[in-house]
C-alpha cells in the first residue's frame, strides 16, 4: 500500500488528505450501522463479564486470611504466607506428584486414543459399520460423570466384570479402586477419561482425514504405496497441524480437567495416590472446616501452571510447526 | 428492516425487565415487625415447598407479642432455606456479601457467634433478655437447667453476653444409635447357659422371643449394672460380651443363609465415628476432644481409643465385620452400606432409626431392635472379665461420648440487619416457642386437609376437636390434670418427616416431650435403649463456640489435618496392616499430636475451667 502510495503520487496526496480516524470514531460509527448486532452480542459480553471477569477479583483471597464476615475489603492482607503453607505442607509434594502424574498420563496415552481410533475408523470401508462404531464411541461422552463413575465402580469392584477380565491373567480379585498402589488409581481414572472422552475426541480428526485430498491417496497408491504406508505418509501428516494445535489446547487445560471424576472416586485409603490440586482445592474450600484463602492459593498455583503450559505449548507449536493458537 | 428493529427493542426490553425483577428479588426490606430467617435446611418439598407454607409458622404469625413501646403488635416471620448440602457455602456467602438476613441459623457455617460479633454482624442480645426481660420462658429453662446456662452465654473479651440463642429438647431423646437383626440371635443363637435353642417369632403381628444375654449370667456384671439400670432383665445386650455373642450368632446366620454379601457388623469407613459412639464404650472418645469429669481429654490417642482399636482388630479377624468398610467412603455415617442392610444382610449397624427399621421389622420374620451403647468387659489391661480391679457400672465405663444425645441442639443469632426493627417483639415471639402452650402448639400448628389425608385416612381428629380443615388451630385451650397430652402421631402415624416439618422442627424453641409429637410404640421402643446414657462428656457447640477467634483458628486449621490423618491410618489397625503393639501405633500418636494437640487441649481446659470452675 506503502509502495502504491509512492508509485502514484496522486493517489499518496489522496491518502493523506483523508483524516486517520480513532478507535472511537470507528466504532461510533459502526455501532450507529450496526447498533442490531451490538444489542445482540451484549449479553454475551455481560456474561463473560459477571460470570468470568468479575470473580477472578477473587483471587485477592490467596493473599489474604480471609473471613467471610470481613469481605475481601476487610480480611487482613497476608502477603505469600498462604502459598508458604500450600507449599510447605505435608499434602503438597504429594498432590503435585498425583496431580503431575495424572495430568501426564491424560496428555499422552488420553490424547493418542482418540487419534488412532480416528485413524483406524478412516480405513474401515462399510459405511454403516463405520458409522455404527462412531456413534456408539462418543455415546458414553454424553453420560453423566457420576453414572460414568458408578458403572466404574461395578466394573472395578471386587467380582466386578473388569475385576474379573484380569483376573484371568492373575490378577488378585479385590476392589481395584481401593487399591492404592502405584500407579493403580492413574491408570484407572486415565482408563475412565479414554473411555469416555475417545469417541467424542475422535470426531474432530475424522473430519479432518475426510477433508484429506484424494488426489494424494490416489497417486501414493498408483506409487505402490500398502494401506499402511498411505496412512503413514499421507492421513498423518495431513492432520498434523490439527493433532498440534489439538495439543497446545489439552497442555493448557491437562492440569485443571479430567479431575471430576477423581473426587467422586478417592477415598482415604487412596488418597495417596489418588488425591490431586483438585480433590486438594474441594477439600479445603467446601468440606469440614473451610479454609478459603488456602484453596484460593492452590487455585491460583493452578492456574498458573496452566497458563505457563499454555504458553510453552503454543511457542513450541510455532516453532515446530510454524503456527500457533495466539 | 423495521421488523427487525421491533423484534432486537422487544428482546432488549425483556432483558431489562427480567434483570429488574432478579434484581428486585434480592432486597431484605420489610416493616417493622417483620423478620427474615435464614435456616440451614428446609423440610420435605413433598409437603411444603417452601418452608413459609409450614402451618405452624403461619399459627405463629397469627400472634400479637408486646413490642417495644408495650403494645401488643402483629410480627411476621418469613423463612428462606438453604438447598440441600449448600448450607454451608451460602451461610459464609451470605456472611461474605453481606447480604445476610435478620436471623440467621448458626447450624452450619464456619465462623462463631463471637467472631461474628467481633465484625459487627450478630448483635448483643443481653439488654433485651436480662434488662427488657423478653425471654423469660428461656430463661427459665436455663435456670432450670444450669449446665447449659453456663454455656448460653458468650464471653466476648472477658464479657458473657447473649449472643445466641439455642434450642433445647426438654428430656434427652436419642438421635440414632445401633440396631440389631434380633430375629437372627433368636434363631441362631444358643441360650448361653443350658445350650438350648431360643425361640422366637411373630403372633398377631407382635414380637416375641426368650433371648437372654450370658452378661445375665455373670453375677459381678448383672450386680453391677443394675445400679445403674435396676430395669435390665437380661433380654437385651448391655456389655461387649453380649455383643460378641451376638456377632457370632449373626455370622452363623449369614453362613446358614449363603448371604454372599453379608457381614455380621458395618462400621463407618474411618473405622469409627469422631464424636465417639462405640468408641465411648471403652470408656473414651474417638478422633476429638471431650469432657472427663471436669478434664478435657482428646480421644484419638489416647489408651482407651486403642484399647477400642484392639476390640475391632479382634472382631475384623473373626470375620465380624465388613471387609470392604473403609472403601464406603461416600456413605454417612448413619447410613453405612444401607442397600446391603435393608436387603436383610447385615446383622448389627448404626441408623437414625426412620431408614431402615421401618422397612424390616415384621418384613418376612425379619425383626429388628434398637441396642443401647456398650459396656467393655472384655478389652484391655483392667477390663478383662473376671478381673477382681473390675468393677463394671463405675462411671468411666458408663459411655458418655456419642452423637447428641443431650439437651442442646441448633441455634440462631439476630443480626445488625434487625436496626430500626422491633427486636423486643421478635424476641417475645421466638420465647413464645419455649413456653409449654407455644412449644405444643406449634407441635399441633395445623396440617392441612390434604396432608391429613395423605397419611390417616380414616382419622377423625379434625371432627373429634372441631377443628378448620385447614389454617391454625390448637386442640385443647387448657392443660389436663396430665398436662398437655396432644397426640401429633393420631394424625401423622409414623410419619416423622411430616411430624417434624409441622412442628418447626428446623428453628428453635423448646421442644416439649409431653406433646408425644410422633412417639408411637415402634419409636418408643427404638428410642428406650438409645437413651439409656446421656452424652455428657460431649463438647458442645455453645462450649467450642467461647474460643477466642485465634485459638477457634488454631482448632480449626489442625481439626481437618487430624481428620484427613485420622482417616488415613486408623483402619490399618482395624484390619491389621498396622500393629497396635509395635512403633506403628507411637509413629501415628506421635503424627496426631504434632497437630498442636497439647496446645489445644491446654486452651480448651482453659476454657472449661474459667466458665465452669
Amino acid at each position: 500500500m506503502q509502495k502504491t502510495a509512492t508509485a502514484n503520487p496522486t493517489a499518496a496526496k489522496i491518502v493523506q488528505k483523508i483524516p486517520k480516524k480513532s478507535f472511537g470514531q470507528k466504532f461510533k460509527r459502526d455501532f450507529q450501522k450496526n447498533w442490531i448486532v451490538y444489542l445482540i452480542v451484549l449479553p454475551v459480553v455481560i456474561y463473560f463479564l459477571i460470570f468470568n471477569y468479575v470473580p477472578m477479583f477473587g483471587i485477592i483471597m490467596a493473599f489474604q486470611d480471609f473471613k467471610a464476615s470481613k469481605g475481601f475489603f476487610g480480611s487482613k492482607f497476608v502477603g505469600f504466607d498462604n502459598f508458604v503453607k500450600l507449599f510447605s505442607g505435608d499434602e503438597f509434594g504429594l498432590v503435585l506428584r498425583n496431580t503431575t502424574m495424572m495430568a501426564l498420563l491424560n496428555l499422552t496415552i488420553g490424547f493418542i486414543f482418540p487419534i488412532i481410533f480416528a485413524l483406524m475408523l478412516a480405513s474401515v470401508k462399510p459405511k454403516w459399520f463405520k458409522r455404527t462404531i462412531q456413534v456408539s464411541s462418543y455415546m458414553p461422552y454424553f453420560i453423566a460423570t457420576v453414572v460414568v463413575v458408578q458403572l466404574f465402580v461395578e466394573f472395578l469392584g471386587r467380582g466386578g466384570a473388569i475385576t474379573a477380565f484380569l483376573g484371568l491373567f492373575g490378577v488378585e480379585d479385590q476392589n481395584l479402586l481401593a487399591n492404592p498402589d502405584v500407579p493403580v488409581f492413574w491408570f484407572i481414572n486415565c482408563g475412565i477419561e479414554i473411555w469416555q472422552g475417545c469417541g467424542y475426541g475422535a470426531i474432530v480428526y475424522c473430519a479432518a482425514i475426510a477433508n484429506v485430498n484424494p488426489n494424494l491417496h490416489e497417486a501414493a497408491a498408483i506409487d505402490g504405496a500398502s494401506r499402511w504406508k498411505r496412512l503413514w505418509n499421507v492421513t498423518l501428516p495431513s492432520i498434523m497441524p490439527l493433532i498440534m494445535t489439538m495439543l497446545t489446547l489439552r497442555v493448557g487445560l491437562v492440569f485443571t480437567q479430567g479431575f471430576d471424576k477423581v473426587i467422586l472416586l478417592i477415598m482415604p485409603k487412596t488418597q495417596v495416590t489418588a488425591d490431586c490440586l483438585a480433590t486438594y482445592i474441594n477439600r479445603y474450600a467446601f468440606e469440614g472446616v473451610a479454609d478459603y484463602s488456602l484453596a484460593a492459593a492452590a487455585g491460583l498455583f493452578q492456574s498458573v501452571i496452566a497458563t505457563i503450559l499454555l504458553l510453552v505449548s503454543n511457542w513450541l507449536q510455532k516453532r515446530v510447526m510454524h503456527s500457533s493458537l495466539f | 428492516m423495521k421488523r427487525k428493529k421491533i423484534i432486537a427493542c422487544l428482546l432488549a426490553s425483556t432483558m431489562l425487565v427480567g434483570s429488574a425483577a432478579a434484581l428486585a428479588g434480592c432486597g431484605n426490606g420489610g416493616g417493622k415487625t417483620s423478620y427474615k430467617v435464614w435456616i440451614s435446611v428446609g423440610e420435605d418439598p413433598q409437603f411444603y415447598s417452601s418452608y413459609n407454607d409450614n402451618v405452624s409458622v403461619k399459627y405463629w404469625n397469627s400472634l400479637q407479642f408486646e413490642g417495644e413501646d408495650g403494645e401488643l403488635t402483629d410480627v411476621n416471620f418469613s423463612f428462606v432455606s438453604a438447598a440441600t448440602g449448600t448450607a454451608k457455602t451460602e451461610f459464609d456467602k451470605l456472611i461474605g456479601t453481606g447480604d445476610y438476613f435478620d436471623i440467621m441459623d448458626m447450624a452450619q457455617g464456619s465462623y462463631t457467634a463471637s467472631q461474628l460479633y467481633e465484625d459487627g454482624v450478630v448483635i448483643d442480645l443481653t439488654p433485651y433478655i436480662e434488662e427488657q426481660n423478653c425471654m423469660p420462658n428461656y430463661l427459665k429453662f436455663l435456670e432450670e437447667n444450669p449446665s447449659y446456662a453456663k454455656t448460653a452465654k458468650t464471653y466476648v473479651n472477658g464479657q458473657a453476653k447473649y449472643l445466641q440463642i439455642y434450642a433445647y429438647n426438654e428430656d434427652i431423646n436419642g438421635w440414632g444409635g445401633f440396631q440389631y437383626r434380633r430375629d437372627w440371635v433368636a434363631k441362631y443363637a444358643k441360650h448361653p447357659v443350658t445350650g438350648a435353642a431360643f425361640t422366637g417369632g411373630f403372633t398377631n403381628g407382635v414380637w416375641s422371643d426368650n433371648v437372654m444375654f450370658p452378661s445375665w449370667y455373670n453375677e459381678d456384671l448383672k450386680e453391677a449394672y443394675l445400679k445403674i439400670d435396676p430395669t435390665w432383665d437380661g433380654t437385651v445386650p448391655v456389655f461387649i460380651s453380649d455383643w460378641e455373642f451376638m456377632l457370632d450368632a449373626f455370622a452363623t446366620a449369614i453362613k446358614a443363609e449363603s448371604r454372599s454379601k453379608g457381614y455380621p457388623m458395618s462400621i463407618y469407613y474411618p473405622g469409627y465415628i469422631e464424636t465417639g459412639d462405640l468408641v465411648s464404650a471403652f470408656g473414651g472418645g474417638g478422633q476429638a476432644w471431650y469432657i472427663d469429669g471436669n478434664t478435657v481429654k482428646y480421644g484419638g490417642t489416647s489408651d482407651n481409643f486403642k484399647t477400642y482399636l484392639e476390640c475391632m482388630n479382634n472382631w475384623y479377624k473373626n470375620g465380624w465385620l465388613d471387609k470392604e468398610f473403609e472403601t464406603r467412603s461416600t456413605n454417612i455415617f448413619y447410613a453405612v452400606d444401607t442397600s446391603n442392610i435393608t436387603s436383610g444382610n447385615v446383622g448389627l449397624f448404626y441408623s437414625d432409626g426412620s431408614t431402615t427399621l421401618s422397612k424390616m421389622s415384621g418384613v418376612e420374620g425379619e425383626y429388628v431392635l434398637s441396642a443401647r451403647q456398650p459396656i467393655n468387659d472384655k478389652y484391655g489391661a483392667g477390663a478383662k472379665e473376671g478381673d477382681p480391679k473390675f468393677v463394671p457400672g463405675v462411671n468411666e465405663f458408663v459411655p458418655e461420648n456419642f452423637y447428641q444425645n443431650t439437651k442442646e441442639t441448633n441455634s440462631i443469632v439476630l443480626t445488625d440487619k434487625m436496626e430500626g426493627k422491633d427486636i423486643a417483639a421478635c424476641l417475645r415471639a421466638i420465647d413464645y416457642l419455649y413456653e409449654q402452650d407455644g412449644g405444643c402448639r406449634l407441635v399441633l400448628g395445623g396440617l392441612t386437609k390434604e396432608q391429613y389425608d395423605t397419611v390417616a385416612t380414616s382419622n377423625d381428629m379434625f371432627a373429634r376437636y372441631n377443628l378448620a380443615q385447614t389454617g391454625s388451630y390448637s386442640v385443647l385451650d387448657t392443660p389436663t390434670a396430665e398436662g398437655y397430652n396432644y397426640k401429633i402421631s393420631e394424625v401423622i402415624g409414623t410419619n416423622e418427616i411430616l411430624a417434624k416439618a409441622a412442628c418447626m422442627n428446623r428453628f428453635v424453641g423448646l421442644k416439649d416431650d409431653k406433646c408425644d409429637m410422633y412417639r408411637d410404640d415402634e419409636y418408643n421402643l427404638i428410642h428406650k435403649e438409645w437413651n439409656i446414657y446421656e452424652a455428657k462428656g460431649q463438647m458442645l457447640k455453645s462450649f467450642t463456640n467461647q474460643l477466642s477467634s485465634a485459638n477457634s483458628d488454631l482448632y480449626n486449621d489442625n481439626l481437618s489435618s487430624i481428620r484427613n490423618k485420622s482417616n488415613q491410618e486408623i483402619y490399618k489397625f482395624i484390619k491389621g496392616e498396622k500393629s497396635l503393639t509395635g512403633n506403628d501405633w507411637s509413629d501415628f500418636t506421635k503424627s496426631i499430636n504434632r497437630f498442636n494437640v497439647s496446645t489445644l487441649t491446654k486452651n480448651f481446659q482453659d476454657l472449661y475451667d474459667s466458665l465452669y470452675k
